[in-house]
C-alpha cells in the first residue's frame, strides 16, 4: 500500500472523476457497496468490475497499479473463498468478485478525491475528535513510513540483514519498529505542543464548499446507478 | 492477525449491523473513559499510534498472507480505551484501502479491539509475576491472539450458518445459483484448517516482535510502558 502515491493521484491528476464533488463520489461508492451487499450474481458483479476498470481508465489512473492495490482484497478473500469450494465454483467466484469490486470502488474514491474533502464529510457524521485523530493518522503515515524505510536501508547497508539468521533478523525488526515507535511517541509530544500553541480548540477546521457540486457529479452518480441497476434488473 | 478479510456482502446484514452497534457503544464508552484524562490533548498520540498500526497492518510479510497487528502493543502503551479508538481508526483506513470490507469495520474493530483491551489486562497481570517484561508482553500477545482468533472464527462461523441460504435470499427475484438441495455446506473445520498454520506462524511472529519492541522501549524510554497506567488510560 502506498498512501503517498494515492495522495499524488488525488491531487495531481485531471479527469471527469477528479472534477466531480466528493459527496457525489461517496454516493457512488455507497451505491456500489449496496450492489455488492445485495447481489449474488457473478455476472452482475463481473459487469461492475469491468465498468470500474473502464472508469479507472477514463480517470487517467494507472490501471495496473490500481489493480495491484485491489489485489490485496482479492488475495485475502481467496482464503475465505477456498473454504467454500466444496459447494461449487459460483460461491467462491462471487466472494472474490465482491471483494475486488468493493475495494476498487473505494480505491477509485480515494485516488480521485483529495483527503481533506473526504474528512470534511466524515466530520459531519463522526465525532470531531475521531476525525481529527484520523487526519493526524493520515499525515503521520507518510512521516513514519519514510523513517522506517530509512532505518531498514541503514540496517541493510551496514550488513545488519542476513537471510539465514532468523533470530538476528527478528531482533533487528523489533529494534526498527521499536525505534519507529519511540520516534512516533516523541513526534506526538511535539505535535501536541505545536497544536495547542497554534490555538487548537478541539476541532480541525475542514470546509466543504457546496459550490463544488457541479454537472460533473452526474458521471459518478450514473456509474453507481448503472452498476446497481444491472444487479437488480 | 485476527482481522477479518471478508469483503462486503458476505456477512449477513444482521451481523455487521450488530458489529457496528457494539463498536459504537464501545467507542462511546472509550470516549467517556478517556475524556477525563484529556482526550483532546491526546489526539496527536492517538493519530500517530494509529498510523504505526496502519503501517504494521498494511505490509504483508511476504511469504505468508500475514501482517503485524500491533494492536496489543497499542493497548499496552495507550491503555485499553485509547487503544480501542486507535483500532477503529486503523480498521476504517484499511477498509478504504480495500483491506476488508467497509461493512465489516464494526466486527473487525470488536475483534481487534478485544486484542488491545485483553492485551493490556494480560500484560499488566503477567508483569507482576513474570520477569522480564518482554516475556510478559509476548505471553499476553499469545493469549490475546488466541482469544481474538477464536472470536474471528466464531464470527465467520455465525456468518456462515447457512451461507447458501444467504446467497439464495439475496438472489430472490434473480437467478438462483444453486438448487436448495445442492446448497453447499460450508465447512468451518476446513476454514480453520486453512488458517491454522498461518495463525500459528502469525502468533509466533507477533509475540516475538512485540516482546522485542517492549524490550527496546524498556531500554530506551521505560516510562512509556507505564504511560497508560500513569495517565489513567487503563483505569
Amino acid at each position: 500500500m502506498d498512501i503517498s502515491f494515492i495522495d499524488n493521484l488525488a491531487y495531481n491528476t485531471e479527469s471527469i472523476m477528479h472534477r466531480a464533488s466528493a459527496p457525489a463520489k461517496i454516493l457512488m461508492v455507497g451505491l456500489i457497496i449496496t450492489t455488492v451487499v445485495i447481489s449474488g450474481s457473478p455476472v452482475s458483479l463481473a459487469v461492475a468490475l469491468i465498468t470500474l476498470v473502464v472508469v479507472v481508465l477514463i480517470s487517467r489512473l494507472p490501471v495496473a497499479k490500481i489493480l495491484s492495490l485491489a489485489s490485496y482484497a482479492f488475495f485475502f478473500s481467496l482464503i475465505f473463498a477456498l473454504s467454500q469450494v466444496g459447494g461449487g465454483i459460483t460461491a467462491p467466484v462471487v466472494i472474490v468478485l465482491k471483494a475486488t469490486v468493493a475495494a476498487l470502488s473505494l480505491l477509485l474514491l480515494i485516488t480521485t478525491t483529495p483527503y481533506p474533502q473526504i474528512f470534511a464529510i466524515l466530520q459531519k457524521v463522526l465525532p470531531s475528535v475521531l476525525v481529527d485523530a484520523m487526519l493526524v493518522t493520515y499525515r503521520s503515515f507518510f512521516v513514519l513510513i519514510g523513517q522506517i524505510s530509512s532505518r531498514i536501508t541503514v540496517i541493510r547497508i551496514r550488513a545488519g540483514y542476513s537471510p539465514l539468521n532468523i533470530v538476528k533478523n527478528l531482533s533487528d525488526t523489533g529494534s526498527i519498529i521499536g525505534h519507529g515507535f519511540i520516534h512516533a511517541w516523541e513526534l506526538s509530544e511535539s505535535m501536541q505542543d505545536a497544536m495547542f500553541v497554534r490555538g487548537y480548540t478541539g476541532k480541525f477546521p475542514l470546509s466543504l464548499p457546496l459550490s463544488s457540486i457541479s454537472w460533473h457529479d452526474a458521471f459518478p452518480l450514473a456509474i453507481g446507478l448503472l452498476i446497481l441497476l444491472v444487479a437488480v434488473v | 492477525m485476527s482481522h477479518i478479510h471478508l469483503p462486503d456482502g458476505v456477512i449477513p446484514v444482521f451481523w455487521w449491523v450488530i458489529g457496528y452497534i457494539i463498536t459504537a457503544a464501545m467507542l462511546a464508552f472509550s470516549f467517556y473513559r478517556t475524556e477525563s484524562m484529556g482526550l483532546r490533548r491526546k489526539i496527536p498520540l492517538l493519530g500517530i499510534m494509529s498510523a504505526l498500526m496502519l503501517i504494521g497492518q498494511s505490509i504483508p510479510l511476504g511469504f505468508i498472507p500475514f501482517h503485524l497487528n500491533l494492536a496489543i502493543l497499542s493497548g499496552i502503551v495507550l491503555g485499553p480505551w485509547l487503544g480501542f479508538i486507535a483500532v477503529f481508526i486503523t480498521n476504517l483506513f484499511l477498509a478504504f484501502l480495500g483491506h476488508g470490507g467497509i461493512t465489516v469495520v464494526g466486527l473487525n474493530t470488536v475483534i481487534v479491539g478485544t486484542e488491545a483491551i485483553l492485551g493490556y489486562l494480560l500484560f499488566n497481570a503477567f508483569r507482576r509475576i513474570l520477569v522480564p517484561l518482554p516475556f510478559a508482553a509476548a505471553t499476553a500477545v499469545i493469549l490475546a491472539l488466541i482469544f481474538s482468533i477464536t472470536l474471528m472464527v466464531g464470527v465467520v462461523s455465525l456468518s456462515n450458518i447457512n451461507p447458501a441460504m444467504v446467497l439464495s435470499e439475496r438472489l430472490e427475484g434473480l437467478r438462483r445459483i444453486q438448487a436448495p438441495e445442492a446448497r453447499p455446506s460450508i465447512s468451518i473445520p476446513r476454514f480453520v484448517i486453512i488458517i491454522a498454520p498461518f495463525a500459528v506462524i502469525g502468533i509466533a511472529i507477533e509475540s516475538v516482535v512485540t516482546g522485542l519492541i517492549i524490550r527496546f522501549i524498556e531500554k530506551v524510554r521505560p516510562e512509556i510502558i507505564d504511560y497508560s497506567r500513569v495517565a489513567g488510560g487503563g483505569s
